[in-house]
């Protein structure tokens, strides 16, 4: 489903929660953290090349393809540098202080919903 | 001099519960949800999917334990086809199908305003990365 197609209450109740999400002092420091990661154009476009050659990794491995020692090394040498990154560094660290919030969030919506959210929302 | 009270405002983690609930609840109200909840619970109350899923575990225990051949291979596969093909088991992957598709519609929205991605950030305990 696009989600230009969830119905209009839905959109509404996804904003109101993604607004109280960010609007607690938890999420301060990772709103930071991700403006000045995109703000920086090395980081960012690092950033990209790393999830780019992520996701064709994944999906070479989804059809099937047996990957080699020779196709994965570019990926661990551009992870290292990836992680290396202070900008992405600080990022992840402040995601950390994030995270209970948005665990806090998706057990609320299980909890309505009768099953784990976060299982079956899931890209497949 | 009267004391006026506090306002007695939501902070930031009652409001996050009061938003993630009544999404919660919209979910739950949605029509795509309401019919795989109900594909779930015909599922547990279909008698012809009870005995063949029982029938499954029971072949599929003696493979486990040691008693595995060709012959129970392949009354497993059979049997695993018999099951799949029932109108109601097919019905309940179209319900789930529908289900997830629409929320994870909703994980798109999440992820893309928080900039991370909402299912796979929101387990306690999760060690994964951004």
């Amino acid at each position: 489903m696009n989600p230009n197609e969830l119905p209009q209450d839905i959109q509404d109740a996804v904003r109101a929660l993604t607004d109280a999400l960010l609007a607690d002092p938890q999420a301060k420091p990772y709103q930071q953290a991700v403006t000045a990661l995109e703000s920086d154009p090395e980081a960012s476009v690092l950033e990209k090349r790393f999830m780019d050659l992520y996701d064709q990794l994944v999906t070479r491995q989804q059809n099937g393809e047996q990957l080699s020692q020779q196709d994965v090394e570019p990926f661990y040498a551009l992870r290292s540098e990836y992680q290396a990154d202070p900008l992405v560094a600080a990022r992840n660290n402040a995601l950390g202080a994030f995270k209970p919030l948005l665990a806090e969030a998706g057990e609320q919506i299980s909890l309505q919903i009768g099953l784990d959210f976060t299982e079956l929302a899931k890209p497949q | 001099m009267e004391v006026l009270p506090l306002l007695n405002l939501p902070t930031t983690h009652e409001k996050i519960e009061q938003t993630a609930v009544i999404l919660g609840d919209l979910l739950r109200e949605h029509p795509l949800y309401q019919t795989y909840m109900r594909s779930i619970m015909d599922l547990e109350s279909d008698i012809q999917v009870r005995d063949l899923s029982l029938n499954i575990q029971a072949k599929q225990n003696a493979f486990n334990g040691g008693r595995g051949n060709a012959e129970l291979a392949d009354e497993l596969k059979h049997l695993n086809q018999e099951l799949e093909a029932l109108p109601i088991i097919q019905s309940y992957h179209a319900a789930e199908t529908d289900a997830r598709a629409l929320l994870n519609a909703v994980n798109t929205v999440l992820s893309e305003t928080l900039k991370v991605d909402f299912v796979a950030n929101a387990k306690r305990g999760c060690g994964c990365g951004g």
